[in-house]
């Protein structure tokens, strides 16, 4: 397998030959896998200072050494060369380092010794300064002797000389380790022709898979583990490839050290080869058991027709959900993008209120996770506020909240196998779509401690009224959707009005872009889904009254016709507007005829009669104990 | 200048004397090698059979000693992570002679010959070791079941740190009499809390077989 290098190492190996001072920014506290064969095996994972040993000493350093501004000067992995460092620049080793401060003006200072080092051409030396980024407080905020000292380290970039090695011509090395560039004073680097910043970034996809691949694959296992499911990958190269594959999806944007943590949980949970995902999983939520991978798929099968029993009337809103969930399921999820670290699912809900869009949420909770509760619901009109994301994500260190974490990341690491609902989005505020827009795509967040959350385990459901009213030339709103209109015009109207939103209005056509073709419109709730409704809710009631009270209520055709024609004369607010009309013209009523007549239980009760143009409506009833079946009517004086 | 030194040493003799209550040990020693007494033949002072099995060998992580030529833990002794990187490949590959050989060359149960009359360990096949060791009559004389199943386990233990077998199957047999049959498998080791266990329980569930009643001779 021929040595995959990464974009920094070339980087490095092409500009320590020409570029005496060398910024390496970013990932600097992860591992490294070292590429080639060399002091160090190919395929390790390392820390940096410990490859940067290995790669400069394999290439004719003599001196290497790293320096700490608590510790002073020190070389771990070869104290030979410490001792050599310091015999060469007058300088003492006491337990096992040379102590330097950063700052001041003797010649003992780290920098003073750094740019005799750096002129010497007894040995090549390479000095690597760790944690720079932790030797001043601010690069605003420097002394005269922070200026000073930085000084010295240019200057010693300045005076560095080339040393002959047996190796071939080495130019002495300054290298500084920084988390952020600007923790530098500018100076220093910007418009320094002797200085050359090099960015490590987190592995990328090759980079991961290579480490999955290449040399350190065995020591993903047991030992055990690898002897006996060895051999059937041997022979089944297809499968092995299928899982690394999958496996270098789900590690999407961990670290080499997150890898490491995993590999070394593999071997300690002494995990088969073929569950190798699944260690991905117990290290992100500390689960094994991935509530999609035992998914019955009996369940899902009649999954259409349960949802049905809950949410009326919206065909094919439902078979676009369960579509999202089938290709969850069967694992194409990631087929269409370079990641399977993204959420199982996006769906962008849209439709007139009351239509059920926060009940399919729901009852999706219900099917996948067995909970309700698995559905976690953020009301997106308590986060207009410019500030609103601190809430979702917790405040930054040192802001009142710190310690509180937010509630979305709170939320996800509680439960991270769940529906996630932003019920209302278009009412949030548009600062709050960014970090959509970091979920959509990497499928993780970060909150305000630093702790990461995943979201690769969960379905995002977007709801939104939007599109419902729209503003005409003059900027008056009108109705875009009405009844009269078939589920064709509305859905097609509804979708023009979601993507003018984002595109036009809120200028953002890349989170459009991330929902892709998942917005899936409800229909009005129209005449035969409120008739089911209607007599879902009926059903409802008379069971319960039943249940609790021993209440045996009829209602007759005559006056069922009645409660229906009212109930359902507007549906212009949906099912819930069939809820109020119940509530208003059933609930109540007979609630109050129960009492005035003093049946509290254990009674046979009929509906006669519905008056709904009273105030208020009313209802005329008798009992069953009733032999002349007086009639009587409620109605308060 | 010898009687000075003579007297120094006199007078340190009396102050150890003083401080410990007794004679100077060396000068006791000496006296044992001059009056040419015989020497007692000394017994290993063993510590009690009781906590054998609560402790094992470490692990020997072959699958990291395969990719590296050197130690990557900081904790292995460079030679023996050299020796173990060359039967790595061959032990991860089930060859038996590789086992063999480490067992050889590793020794993971030296520390426990002292316990035992003989010890004999054989390849069953790449997953299942064959252990058949002879007791040592004055241990069976105290504790029979516990000195047994504590050893048997121990074994198992040890073999299992030592090479990725599935199964360690352990005999213990005096004069050609079975006293003890058990197979160890990996699975059932796996997260038991050997510190708290009773080593004669824990062989009962493993299915050890105990052919007969009673082990004095």
């Amino acid at each position: 397998m021929a040595p995959l290098i990464s974009k920094w190492h070339r980087e490095l190996e092409l500009f320590s030959a020409v570029k005496p001072l060398i910024i390496l920014e970013g990932n600097v506290l992860d591992q490294c896998r070292y590429p080639v064969e060399g002091s160090i095996p190919e395929d390790s994972l390392v820390s940096l200072t410990e490859y940067l040993n290995g790669y400069l000493t394999d290439n004719g350093y003599g001196q290497v050494v790293f320096y700490s501004n608590l510790v002073g000067f020190m070389n771990p992995y070869s104290p030979a060369s410490l001792t050599a460092f310091a015999r060469q620049n007058g300088c003492e080793v006491k337990s096992g380092a040379i102590p330097a401060e950063f700052k001041g003006n003797t010649q003992q200072t780290a920098p003073n010794i750094i740019r005799r080092a750096m002129a010497s051409t007894a040995a090549a030396t390479a000095v690597v300064m760790e944690l720079a980024s932790h030797y001043i407080i601010t690069p605003e905020r420097m002394d005269q002797h922070d200026v000073n000292s930085f000084n010295l380290l240019m200057q010693s970039a300045m005076s560095a000389a080339t040393v002959r090695t047996p190796m071939g011509k080495r130019q002495n090395l300054l290298i500084l380790l920084v988390s952020k560039l600007n923790d530098l004073p500018a100076w220093f680097y910007l418009n320094n022709p002797l200085c050359k910043t090099i960015r490590i970034e987190a592995p990328d996809r090759e980079e991961r898979k290579r480490l999955i691949s290449g040399k350190a694959w065995p020591t993903f296992f047991d030992a055990t583990v690898y002897r006996t499911d060895m051999p059937f990958y041997e022979a089944h190269p297809e499968e092995l490839t299928r899982l690394r594959e999958k496996f270098v999806g789900l590690t999407e944007g961990l670290t080499f050290t997150e890898l490491d943590a995993m590999r070394r949980l593999s071997k300690q949970e002494q995990t088969p080869i073929r569950e190798l995902c699944a260690i991905v999983d117990l290290y992100k939520y500390g689960i094994k058991e991935n509530p999609w991978a035992n998914l019955s798929m009996d369940s899902l099968r009649t999954a259409k027709q349960d949802f049905e029993k809950r949410i009326k009337g919206q065909d094919a809103a439902l078979e676009r959900t369960l579509d999202v969930v089938k290709r969850a399921v069967t694992g194409m999820n990631g087929l269409s993008s370079s990641s399977t670290a993204k959420p199982k699912g996006v769906l962008f809900y849209a439709g007139p209120t009351g239509v059920g869009k926060t009940e399919t949420a729901k009852a999706l909770a219900e099917k996948l996770f067995g909970d309700e509760s698995a559905c976690i619901r953020f009301d997106m009109s308590e986060y207009g506020q410019p500030h609103s994301d601190q809430k979702l994500m917790g405040a930054p260190p040192g802001y009142v909240g710190y310690e509180a974490g937010g509630q979305l990341t709170n939320a996800i690491k509680k439960n991270p196998f769940a529906i996630v609902l932003f019920d209302e989005i278009e009412k949030a505020h548009s600062s709050i779509l960014d970090k959509f827009l970091q979920i959509l795509e990497d499928g993780r967040l970060t909150d305000g401690q630093g702790n990461t959350v995943y979201f690769s385990e969960t379905i995002i459901i977007f709801t939104s009224n939007l599109g419902m009213y729209v503003k005409d030339e003059l900027g008056r709103r009108y109705q875009n959707v009405t009844m009269d209109m078939d589920y064709a015009e509305v859905q097609k109207r509804l979708r023009q009005a979601v993507e003018d939103h984002f595109k036009l209005e809120l200028g953002r056509p890349e989170i459009l872009n991330r929902i892709g073709e998942n917005i899936v419109v409800f229909d009005f709730i129209r005449e035969e889904a409120g008739q089911a409704i209607l007599k879902a809710q009926v059903d409802k009631i008379i069971r319960r009254l039943e249940e609790q009270k021993n209440i045996r209520v009829t209602v007759t055709e005559e006056a069922y016709q009645e409660l229906s024609a009212a109930a359902l004369a507007d549906l212009s607010n949906g099912g819930r507007g069939v809820g109020n009309q119940v509530e208003a013209l059933l609930i109540n009523p007979l609630s109050r005829w129960l009492f005035d007549n003093a049946v509290i239980a254990d009674a046979d009760v009929t509906i006669e009669h519905f008056d709904v143009a009273a105030v208020p409506p009313c209802v005329r009833c008798h009992t069953g104990k009733e032999a002349e079946c007086t009639k009587e009517e409620t109605r308060h004086e | 200048m010898s009687d000075l030194r003579r007297s120094l040493l006199k007078g340190m003799s009396g102050i150890v004397a003083d401080l410990y209550g007794e004679p100077v040990p060396a000068a006791r020693t000496a006296t044992l090698k001059s009056a040419d007494a015989p020497v007692p033949a000394r017994q290993p002072a063993l510590p009690p059979f009781c906590k054998l099995w609560k402790t094992a060998d470490e692990t020997i992580d072959w699958t990291d000693i395969l990719v590296s030529p050197t130690p990557t833990d900081g904790l292995t002794p460079p030679d023996k992570w050299t020796l173990y990187h060359q039967h790595a490949a061959n032990v991860l590959k089930g060859d038996m002679t590789a086992y063999l050989a480490v067992l050889q060359s590793a020794n993971p149960m030296e520390d426990l010959m002292p316990y035992v009359t003989a010890l004999d360990v054989a390849t069953v096949d790449a997953d299942v070791l064959r252990v058949t060791f002879v007791p040592r009559q004055d241990l069976l004389e105290k504790e029979a079941d516990q000195y047994l199943c504590g050893m048997a386990l121990r074994i198992a233990r040890d073999l299992f740190a030592a090479l990725p077998v599935l199964q360690v199957d352990v005999i213990a047999a005096q004069e050609e009499q079975s006293l003890l049959t058990v197979s160890f498998t990996r699975s059932a080791m796996n997260k038991v809390r050997f510190a708290f266990i009773d080593p004669v329980d824990f062989v009962e569930k493993c299915g050890g077989v105990f052919p007969q009643e009673k082990y004095e001779a």
